[in-house]
C-alpha cells in the first residue's frame, strides 16, 4: 500500500467521522441539533421581533415627556433677545440699560396723543431717561431749555438737577417729565 | 387676544397678581385681530422688576389700517415693555378698534 492510497483511506475515515458527528446540524433534528441555517434563522427573527417590540413601547423619555406638565414658561418666538432665560429672574443690581420702556402720561385734557418713550441708561454713577418719543409739539416751543432736556451723542434725555442713583428714581422723574410736557403740550404752561 | 382686549377690570387685577411671581407668562392660541397675518398665536406677560414686558410671536403682520403705529411695533419686534401695568392695560383696550 503506497503513500496516497494510506492519504485516500485518511480522508474518507475522516470525512465520514465528521459526516457522523455533525450529521444533526445539517438536518436540523432537535435543538440541540438544529441546522445552521435554521439557527441563524431564528437568531435573525428574535433580533427583529425585540426590535419591533422596543419600537411600540414608548421610552422612559417618551413617556415622561407626555405625562410632563407644559413648561410654565415657554419663551415665545419673540423672546430671541432672552435665550436661556431661567425661571428665576436674574439680579436687577447689574443693569445698566432697559428700554425702550413705553409710558401714557396723564392727560387731562384729552389729547390723542400721549405716548412716551424712554430708554434708560446708567452713565456713569447716574442714569439718564433718553426720549425716544413724544407727541407732537403741535407749534409749542420746543427749545431744550424750555422743555427740560439736556443732548449728547446718544440723543436727547430728560434733564435733572442732580445725579439719580437708582433707575427707579430716573423711571419716577421721566413719568413727571412726560405728565408736565403733556401739560405744557396741551396749554403751553411750562414747568420747572 | 381679545380675551385680554375686552377684559374687566378684575381679570385685569387678577392678571396683575399672577405676574407677582416675575415670571414669564404665556397664553396660547390668542386670537389676533383681523388683518393679521395668523389667526391667533401666543402672548405672554412678565413683570420685570417695576416694569411690565408684553411678548408676542414674532413673524406677524397686519394689513389692518387702524392698527397703531405701538401695535405694529409690538408684532414688528415682538416686545413691548411699560412702566406702569396700567399702561399695559390701556394699551391691550386700544386694540378694540381692531375687532
Amino acid at each position: 500500500m503506497n503513500g496516497i492510497t494510506i492519504i485516500l483511506l485518511l480522508a474518507v475515515g475522516l470525512g465520514y467521522f465528521f459526516y457522523q458527528k455533525y450529521r444533526g446540524l445539517l438536518n436540523g433534528d432537535g435543538d440541540s441539533n438544529m441546522g445552521i441555517g435554521r439557527a441563524i434563522r431564528r437568531k435573525m427573527e428574535n433580533r427583529v421581533s425585540n426590535t419591533r417590540q422596543q419600537q411600540s413601547s414608548p421610552t422612559p423619555y417618551q413617556a415622561g415627556a407626555l405625562n410632563r406638565e407644559p413648561a410654565r414658561y415657554v419663551p415665545p418666538a419673540s423672546a430671541t433677545n432672552r435665550p436661556g432665560r431661567p425661571l428665576v429672574p436674574a439680579s436687577r443690581e447689574n443693569i445698566t440699560e432697559m428700554g425702550p420702556m413705553i409710558y401714557f402720561a396723564n392727560n387731562r385734557h384729552g389729547s390723542s396723543d400721549k405716548e412716551y418713550r424712554f430708554n434708560y441708561k446708567k452713565v456713569g454713577d447716574s442714569w439718564r431717561a433718553y426720549i425716544i418719543r413724544t407727541p407732537g409739539w403741535r407749534g409749542r416751543d420746543s427749545g431744550l431749555a424750555i422743555t427740560h432736556r439736556l443732548h449728547d451723542t446718544q440723543g436727547h434725555y430728560v434733564c435733572w438737577d442732580r445725579p439719580v442713583n437708582t433707575l427707579k428714581d430716573m423711571q419716577t422723574i421721566s413719568r413727571i417729565w412726560a405728565d408736565s410736557i403733556q401739560e405744557y403740550i396741551a396749554t403751553g404752561k411750562r414747568f420747572g | 387676544m381679545i380675551d385680554f382686549v375686552r377684559g374687566t377690570d378684575q381679570q385685569y387685577e387678577d392678571l396683575k397678581a399672577m405676574l407677582e411671581d416675575n415670571l414669564c407668562h404665556v397664553f396660547k392660541n390668542c386670537m389676533l385681530p383681523p388683518g393679521c397675518s395668523r389667526t391667533s398665536g401666543r402672548i405672554g406677560f412678565e413683570k420685570e422688576g417695576d416694569t411690565y414686558a408684553l411678548f408676542i410671536d414674532k413673524g406677524i403682520t397686519c394689513s389692518n389700517r387702524r392698527a397703531s403705529s405701538l401695535f405694529r411695533d409690538w408684532i414688528a419686534e415682538g416686545t413691548l415693555r411699560f412702566l406702569d401695568y396700567t399702561d399695559m392695560k390701556e394699551f391691550l383696550r386700544s386694540l378694540n378698534c381692531l375687532y
